[in-house]
């Protein structure tokens, strides 16, 4: 009832909203309004007011944002009777009004996202059996036996947790290929992490053939286990301890839980971070959907499987038979498929894995365009607005996380418009300066502030921009080939952690320059034009304006392209926890500061003695709760550097098998100081210095990815670099030395 | 060719004929700073012959000034007058400034060109010509004189204020060689204008001691007059006698009919007197064979009233009536057919300007654009200040840089002009491009002799008006002027309110009346009297001076005596068109709801929506609307300027149907009747709008709006009709708008949070 109630009026209020909205007003009043509701929207804003607020100002921005929208579809548009405007102005209308339903969703998907408390704890005997399946493709030993200690010891009775590797890069078709290369591969890996599994305690499988790639893998370890949940971990998502105490109660409380999954944190940045150097202060491209995104799905019970890092009820994969493999993203139609049979899913905000993300920008391609490609191919396969069993808010859901991967087609429309005019002379969009100031501008200026106050702690402004045209440039094709045949694109596995020795542009910059050029070309003849013609010279102001917005973006994007050097082989963590060091007898307490998985940076906490011995040293490891130690791990001391705080020591671990359950448990028994690091780089930042900062980046950038370009020329291709161009866009093959995604 | 040819000789040989010692004139010295006024005509030229039909115009209407410019006269011609040679003479006084070499005249009948002939500086020189028989039709005929005047020794654009041919009205006109103009018919009457003097004099002869009920009749008659003869500046007066020179008397009665033998009219009762040698006519209503004066009034009404003005198309065009130029709506139209310049331009600064008139209820506010797609050109090397200014009814809507070093050509080149810079009836859109070159700053006699064009707007430029709402509102000082009040759509009596029901007030009144006849082609019946009515009795009109009109109506119309200084009122920005400044963002009151009035009774609206549910949406819209203002709607915190001689103001009255309460004011009778004259004698007219206007001792008319406004309907209900009304009213109140929109917005956030606070995964 109470439910009716308010619903009606909302109706109500929305019908009443909607029929004032759509007045054509003079343009006068619709500055005084959009500028008084901007400023109520501002106002908020400012003051960083939440709860019912958040809807007031949604609301005020929604003002501005729908009037825009009104008069852009009763008074822009030129007759039909002008095809050659017509068209394209169709076109751009077009991209304008996806935009709008895009943002429509997604201010629907994040209205109110949901926090939960922790999960609910139960005695040890009432806890269901777990399996954990680590899937390998390619990845290295040392990686897997970091990931499998790391699950191997979370806290959970022993006895019902159950680690299993599924290595699809051993299976007997690898193992009897007939090229020789790949069969020794295939055989030597086989054999080494069989040994790594017996050592470990931990359930090698493999199959006979690689089918239906990841998800076959994973249905073929559902076949081989028999726990009542089942735990995905990709080779790299090394699991914190207290992952399935933060986890599993949900499933007892809930019996229609299919799913609860948490969020991925990477330990190492994308290209993007990397090349423009913002890892340490800006948040990383994923936690807008970690955060708000899949907590407001979670709101509309329609959190989706990300492939790893997230637990499943085998009875409910059982009722789908296993992990979907129609498209390549199989995690989010398992989702699917399961959302649609009424079983629940849930989200918890509590980072608990940390991985790798690929941090070259063809890699960063590679991966964007499966993901692209894998949920175009489930909107063309399984469109959830027409499939039974959903919910109408899990439909606008997930449509809104597909629908998303239209945005190359946008992008490129919006790098074309401004050209039309510009260029040819074609009117596409019939407005005069007034207007453009009265309803575009303070369109644009709604559209950010919503932008900052929703995600303004997750994303800076501009850089969805920069993210946007960074991959709009190789996945518009990608787009187009999953809609040609949307049956047709096949599992590649993302690289990642490639490194690069020194500073280079990425092979795929080369469309980059293209377009900047033409946009500054472009720019050029704006001006001159706004010099030349001065009956039209307000509306080039317009539209140059919008060309330069373009032209800074693609500034910033050759920044990106700009392979910076990255040295250090596998990521760090912070750590904060105390230990001792043996140094040639004597021992020094230690405070550890970070740790990676080939080494660690302590700081000494008293004398250390002269001449240390550098080699055979020993890392004593306490657990957390403090107590007696629980091991020792061998290292060698690399540097050592005084500071402020005391003497640093760099140490290489010289670890065996059997310790990687010690650096498992420094690097992820305790996980605080890595979400301390999370929410610090979570800092409001402000549209005015954010967009700032953009425009720097657009000026400076170019500068550096020319120079690159004009004296790099004949420089041999960076180490461990993917195939050329297109290539590696939309990889034939699996690259050889990467690791699994 | 052939007719070029032709007409060349027909000139030379006029010129021989008719030849008048302008050779004689040297060049007079004269203030250059009295450019805009007559300046008296040299004896020289001799005067007028008593055949000559002057034009009706006043000699403002004939003031031709800047580099090109044009003036389109409605002459008359009676169906006799079309069977003799006609000579066009035109006596003209051209600035003292303007180089005769380069500048000429050229003379248009009926769109045709007759003339084209070298301008000549001095104060009187003369063109006759003949004008080709067949070429004047019964009727309306235009004349049009166009001038091209280049300037002598100032290339600036201050230059171009200098060049001005003044056309003399009293001795120009068509000399018919017929001293006699024989008897005429009611449709002859606008031959009474032919006067060449500011106003048409309409006299009323009326003994000392006249019933009410007989001057209410005789401003029937006169507005019938008005109606019939088209007049222009009618001019009334009420007097015991007939008057002299031309003009026209009205008598009424026997006593009327003994005086002079007037011609039957084909109508009972009333009875023509030709004009005299001094073009002075008679009307007599109630003749012998049938005394009845009312019954006379009533048939001469009905005759004004079903009477349309005939002539060929240019003439009627000229008239400028509103049937003839009234602008088809959601048409483009070519600018050229509503009077713009569309030729080459080889001055620099061109001006011109369009009219047309908009239906009387239409509902001016920014709820649409109108759409003026410009094809124009430009030379190459106009200076960096060169431009196109567009103004509507005077409020600039559009500037256009005209600079390109190259020169340009502008194609469909879209400038939106906002409706609420229109208003209902007449409407004027000008064009101003000012069009120096770098090289007129040195002004070289060589280079000021460079006669390329250097601007021309297109012939196939257009405009289009979309559909307007149609909404009739109150105050609206336009209602008088068009009748557009709901009062006078059914035909309903109006009160005219004099202190004194003769002298000079009741002149004014009775002008009022003859110039809203006019324009509306509607005689209004009226009801005489010196006090205020109850609000219920119809639309007022109320003429006096301040001390003698009753101070309440002064109240309800929200004005006061100039320099009587109200405290805490605050003067309201000068409009255009009745409308708030663009920039100002104008504080109305009263919602929507309210200010709709009720043209029906509730329980016929009720039945009205049964019948027809399909309408339900814009019904209830409009049953929710029904609200009832308890107070005049007139403008609030106007202090009026000294210098206005004349202000008028309107309320409506409160009630479910608000009439249109009007007052005339001026401080005292001889500026009344000064004020009255030099509005009628102008274009001021037609400009009326608003709640307050008030007219200066120039003749110029300012207006100012209304802070409320009560509306009516005019039109069946529509929806799109309403949206368009609506959307209008919240654009001419802002305030009410944003107030509501954010309210909605905080509402609709309100509602959400608690909606969604039902909906999906609650935190748990």
């Amino acid at each position: 009832m109470r439910v009716v109630l308010s619903g009606a009026g909302w109706l109500a209020c929305a019908a009443a909203f909607l029929l004032l909205i759509q007045q054509p007003i003079s343009v006068n009043a619709q500055w005084v309004i959009a500028m008084t509701a901007l400023g109520v929207a501002a106002a908020i804003y400012a003051l960083r007011l939440g709860g019912t607020w958040r809807f007031i100002f949604l609301a005020a921005a929604s003002v501005v944002i729908l009037r825009y929208a009104y008069w852009r579809t009763t008074a822009t548009l030129p007759s039909t009777e002008d095809l050659i405007n017509f068209v394209p102005a169709i076109i751009l209308y077009g991209a304008e009004m996806y935009c709008l339903l895009m943002l429509a969703m997604s201010l629907f998907v994040a209205a109110d996202p949901l926090e939960r408390s922790r999960a609910p704890q139960y005695p040890d005997n009432d806890l269901p059996s777990v399996d954990v399946f680590v899937p390998s493709y390619n990845e290295s030993s040392d990686i897997l036996a970091l990931t499998l200690s790391a699950a191997k010891g979370m806290d959970y009775p022993a006895d019902r947790l159950r680690v299993h590797l599924l290595d699809d890069g051993g299976t007997d078709e690898k193992r009897l290929s007939r090229n020789p290369a790949i069969a020794t591969a295939a055989l030597r890996r086989h054999e080494e992490l069989k040994d790594l599994c017996r050592d470990l305690e931990v359930t090698y499988h493999t199959r006979v053939a690689n089918v239906h790639a990841k998800a076959g893998n994973l249905n073929n370890g559902l076949s081989r286990s028999s726990g009542k949940l089942i735990v995905v971990f990709d080779a790299d998502h090394a699991p914190a301890r207290e992952f399935l105490r933060e986890t599993v109660g949900f499933f007892l409380t809930d019996p229609k839980l299919f799913l609860v999954q948490t969020p991925h944190f990477f330990a190492n940045p994308d290209p993007l971070e990397k090349n423009l150097s913002t890892f340490k202060r800006m948040p990383s491209e994923n936690e807008m959907f970690y955060g708000p995104i899949q907590k407001g799905l979670d709101k509309w019970n329609a959190a989706f499987f990300c492939g790893s890092a997230a637990v499943l009820r085998r009875e409910a994969l059982a009722q789908v038979g296993g992990f979907s493999g129609i498209s390549i993203t199989e995690d989010c139609e398992t989702a699917l498929d399961l959302h649609s049979r009424g079983w629940n899913s849930l989200y918890v905000d509590r980072p608990m894995v940390t991985g790798l993300q690929p941090e070259t920008v063809s890699s960063f391609i590679g991966q964007r365009s499966r993901w692209c490609r894998g949920m175009v191919q489930i909107l063309l396969l399984k469109n959830p607005a027409f499939r039974r069993g959903l919910s109408l808010p899990q439909r606008i859901c997930y449509l809104s996380s597909m629908m998303f991967w239209f945005f190359p087609f946008i992008r490129l429309i919006f790098l074309i418009s401004p050209l039309l005019f510009i260029l040819f002379d074609l009117k596409i969009f019939d407005a005069s300066v007034d207007e453009f100031i009265s309803y575009s501008i303070t369109y644009l200026c709604a559209g950010e502030l919503i932008r900052n106050y929703l995600y303004g702690r997750v994303r800076w402004p501009w850089v969805s921009d920069l993210y946007e045209y960074v991959q709009s440039v190789y996945l518009a094709r990608a787009v187009i080939s999953v809609l040609i045949n949307p049956r047709r694109p096949t599992f590649n596995v993302t690289a990642k952690g490639q490194t690069t020795d020194k500073e280079h542009l990425s092979e795929l910059a080369w469309p980059y320059f293209a377009i900047f050029g033409v946009l500054l070309f472009v720019m050029g003849v704006a001006i001159y034009r706004f010099q030349t013609e001065p009956a039209i010279s307000g509306m080039l102001l317009v539209v140059g304006a919008w060309n330069l917005m373009n032209l800074i973006v693609a500034g910033a994007a050759l920044g990106v392209v700009t392979e910076r050097m990255e040295r250090r082989q596998s990521p760090r963590l912070l750590a904060m926890r105390k230990g001792d060091l043996c140094i040639g007898g004597a021992t020094v307490p230690v405070a550890i500061e970070d740790v990676s998985l080939g080494g660690a940076k302590v700081l000494a906490l008293g004398p250390v003695p002269e001449g240390l011995v550098r080699e055979n040293a020993r890392l004593l490891i306490y657990p957390l709760s403090g107590g007696k130690e629980i091991g020792s791990l061998p290292v060698a001391i690399q540097s050592l550097v005084t500071s402020e705080e005391g003497l640093g020591l760099g140490v290489r671990f010289k670890a065996a098998l059997q310790h990687y359950h010690l650096i498992a448990e420094l690097m992820l028994a305790d996980m605080e100081p890595v979400r301390e690091q999370r929410s610090k780089r979570r800092r409001m930042r402000g549209i005015l210095g954010g967009s700032l900062a953009f425009i720097g980046w657009g000026i400076s950038y170019p500068l550096r990815a020319f120079h690159h370009l004009i004296f790099d020329r004949d420089e041999p291709k960076a180490k461990g670099a993917e195939p050329a161009g297109l290539e590696a866009a939309f990889p034939t093959s699996a690259p050889t030395s990467s690791r699994i995604s | 060719m052939l007719k070029k040819t032709f007409l060349s000789t027909t000139f030379i040989a006029a010129v021989g004929v008719f030849s008048l010692p302008v050779c004689a004139q040297g060049i007079a010295p004269f203030s250059l700073a009295d450019s805009g006024r007559l300046a008296p005509a040299a004896a020289a030229v001799g005067t007028a012959s008593t055949s000559l039909r002057r034009f009706a115009a006043s000699q403002q209407d004939l003031l031709l000034s800047g580099e090109r410019a044009m003036t389109n006269i409605a002459f008359f011609v009676t169906a006799a007058e079309t069977a003799q040679p006609a000579r066009l003479n035109i006596v003209y006084q051209t600035a003292v400034s303007v180089l005769p070499q380069t500048s000429s005249m050229q003379v248009f009948v009926n769109d045709r060109s007759v003339s084209e002939t070298k301008l000549r500086a001095g104060p009187a020189n003369s063109l006759v010509l003949e004008i080709p028989s067949g070429m004047l039709q019964p009727g309306y005929n235009s004349i049009g004189i166009a001038v091209d005047q280049h300037h002598r020794v100032d290339c600036s654009l201050s230059g171009t204020y200098e060049l001005w041919t003044q056309v003399d009205a009293a001795r120009s006109g068509i000399d018919f060689a017929l001293p006699d103009l024989g008897p005429i018919s009611l449709a002859d009457l606008p031959v009474v204008a032919r006067s060449g003097t500011d106003h048409t004099a309409i006299n009323v002869v009326l003994p000392e001691g006249t019933s009410n009920r007989l001057k209410s009749l005789a401003l029937s008659a006169v507005q019938a007059v008005s109606i019939l003869g088209s007049f222009k500046h009618p001019l009334v007066t009420f007097s015991k006698t007939a008057g002299t020179g031309p003009g026209i008397d009205i008598f009424f009665g026997e006593g009327a009919a003994a005086r002079a033998i007037g011609a039957g009219t084909g109508l009972p009762g009333v009875s023509l007197i030709k004009p005299d040698p001094t073009g002075r006519a008679g009307l007599v209503l109630g003749t012998q064979a049938a005394p009845d004066i009312a019954s006379a009034v009533t048939a001469l009404v009905s005759a004004a009233q079903s009477s349309r003005a005939s002539g060929t198309i240019f003439g009627l065009k000229a008239l400028g009536q509103p049937e003839q130029a009234e602008f088809p709506l959601a048409t483009a139209v070519s600018l050229r057919e509503f009077g713009l310049d569309t030729q080459e331009f080889s001055g620099r600064m061109y001006r011109s300007e369009m009219s047309f008139f908009l239906p009387t209820d239409f509902y001016p506010a920014d709820y649409d654009t109108a759409r003026l797609k410009l094809n124009a050109a430009y030379a190459a090397g106009l200076s960096t200040d060169a431009q196109l200014l567009v103004k509507a009814n005077g409020h600039q809507v559009a500037v256009l840089s005209l600079n390109a070093p190259g020169g340009a050509q502008l194609t469909d080149q879209v400038l939106k002009i906002p409706l609420g810079n229109l208003r209902p009836g007449r409407n004027t859109i000008s064009f101003e491009a000012s069009l120096l070159k770098n090289t007129d700053a040195t002004c070289d006699p060589a280079e000021a002799a460079d006669l390329d064009p250097r601007f021309v707007i297109r012939e196939s430029s257009t405009l289009r008006v979309p559909q307007v709402g149609r909404m009739g509102h109150l105050p609206d000082l336009g209602a008088i002027a068009n009748a557009g009040t709901a009062d006078a759509a059914v035909g309903a009596s109006l009160t005219l309110l004099t202190p004194v029901s003769d002298g000079p007030s009741f002149d004014a009144a009775a002008t009022i009346l003859a110039l809203s006849a006019r324009s509306s082609r509607t005689v209004r019946t009226t009801r005489l009297s010196s006090t205020v009515p109850p609000t219920t009795s119809g639309d007022l009109l109320a003429v006096g001076t301040f001390k003698d009109l009753p101070p309440e109506l002064l109240t309800h119309t929200g004005v006061n005596e100039p320099g009587m200084l109200q405290l805490g009122s605050s003067e309201p920005e000068p409009t255009r068109g009745g409308q708030p400044e663009a920039k100002t963002l104008a504080v109305r009151e009263a919602s929507f709801f309210t200010s709709f009035a009720t043209p029906m009774d509730v329980s016929t609206r009720v039945a009205e929506l049964l019948n027809n549910s399909v309408l339900w949406a814009r019904r209830t819209v409009v049953i929710d609307g029904i609200g009832d203002s308890s107070t005049f709607t007139a403008i609030q915190g106007y202090q009026p300027d000294r210098s206005a001689s004349v202000i008028l103001a309107q309320a409506a009255t409160p009630g479910s149907q608000p009439h249109a309460w009007s007052v005339v004011a001026a401080p005292d009778e001889a500026a009344l009747s000064q004020g009255i004259a030099l509005l009628s004698g102008g274009s001021g007219w037609d400009r009326l709008s608003g709640a307050v206007g008030t007219v200066d001792d120039k003749g110029d008319v300012e207006t100012f709006a209304a802070n409320r406004e009560r509306l009516f309907e005019t039109q069946p209900r529509s929806l799109t009709n309403l949206r368009l009304v609506f959307a209008g009213w919240l654009s001419r109140h802002v305030q009410t708008y944003m107030i509501s929109i954010l309210l909605l917005a905080l509402l609709l956030g309100v509602s959400t949070h608690l909606f969604l606070r039902q909906l999906g995964n609650t935190k748990r």
